[in-house]
């Protein structure tokens, strides 16, 4: 006969048990369904990255949900990304976007400089600016976090206009996992990337310090 | 049901004033415009139109403004020519007569 203390003891690690393979099943099937649109699938395996010992543990904010944001694309190639300007002429997401981009991700209120709504592919990248490649990326998650990976962005976007990387493969590395991308791609640990990293020289920060609200096409304030 | 807002798009309106709206056409859900210039743009619709719609009504851009809904191109004769869009941003884009992207939201 067992205890009633032992026999909820018991339970309790199955109960346990069940719901680390269930993290593990769910973890699985979101690597599967990152998506950018368009009808094109990643591979359920991605053998050029491996995976990454530790990698089960991140989630959002570090990385976004791949059935709320897998990626999405415009339809445009090298010729059109890799020109002075390119992002600035694409950039447009209204202030309800943003909102609903929060809303989706439970986020209901946050400090400024807490997070940004982040174009999953970035739109350099050939990003589009639909609600389906738009997360809230943190800037205080440690050590991954929207400086880290704006390094791998510049990396691809770089590799890509030198003709060494297509398009589409920059796209896919970014929707699939730019935490393993950046590994691959910028280096195996996070190298020191925010505020208060020297050499930085990123457009990002410079662009937080001296803050101007850009102008909403739909005539909506800003969100940060 | 509250009506989303139009407001004057801009970004696009600098871009197509003065420029005719010379042919509507469709393919499946996507409309396309094609300009007196030779170019073209691609709006990403909910729906192709159906087949009694009436025809689109062409003429000089004054003004675009759009909504979480749909895009609107006010003409020089008064009228509007309106496409509704599959979702609130990334719906339309918009090629020179050379190809190359002049505007994508």
């Amino acid at each position: 006969m067992i205890q009633p203390l032992l026999r909820f003891s018991i339970v309790r690690r199955v109960l346990s048990l069940l719901g680390t393979l269930g993290a593990i099943a769910s973890l699985t099937a979101c690597n599967r369904a990152g998506s950018v649109p368009q009808g094109e699938r990643f591979p359920a395996t991605d053998t050029a990255m491996g995976s990454m010992p530790g990698d089960s543990a991140l989630n959002f904010p570090i990385m976004p949900d791949p059935g709320k944001t897998p990626g999405a694309t415009l339809d445009v190639t090298e010729a059109d990304v890799c020109v002075p300007g390119y992002a600035g002429r694409v950039r447009n997401v209204p202030t309800s976007v943003k909102r609903e981009a929060y809303a989706s991700y439970g986020i209901r209120t946050h400090e400024p400089g807490e997070y940004e709504v982040d174009h999953l592919i970035s739109l350099k990248l050939g990003g589009s600016n639909s609600i389906r490649n738009l997360w809230p990326e943190s800037f205080r998650t440690q050590p991954w976090n929207a400086y880290v990976k704006d390094a791998l962005e510049d990396e691809l976007y770089r590799r890509v206009c030198a003709g060494a990387l297509s398009l589409t493969t920059a796209q896919q590395v970014i929707a699939r996992n730019w935490v393993a991308g950046y590994r691959r791609y910028v280096s195996p640990n996070p190298l020191p990337a925010g505020p208060h990293a020297e050499n930085r020289g990123r457009s990002r920060w410079r662009s937080h310090r001296h803050y101007t609200p850009r102008s909403q096409p739909n005539g909506e304030a800003p969100v940060p | 049901m509250k009506t989303p807002r139009m407001t004057r798009n801009q970004k696009l309106t600098p871009i197509i004033r003065g420029r005719s709206i010379a042919q509507v056409g469709w393919e499946s859900a996507t409309a396309i415009l094609h300009f007196n210039d030779g170019s073209v743009m691609r709006i990403h619709a909910p729906a192709a139109p159906p087949r009694d719609a009436p025809p689109a009504i062409l003429g000089k851009v004054r003004a675009v403004r759009q909504s979480t809904e749909a895009i609107a191109f006010d003409l020089e004769a008064g009228t509007s020519l309106q496409v509704p869009l599959a979702e609130a941003t990334s719906c339309v884009m918009l090629r020179n007569v050379k190809g190359a992207l002049e505007y994508a939201d």
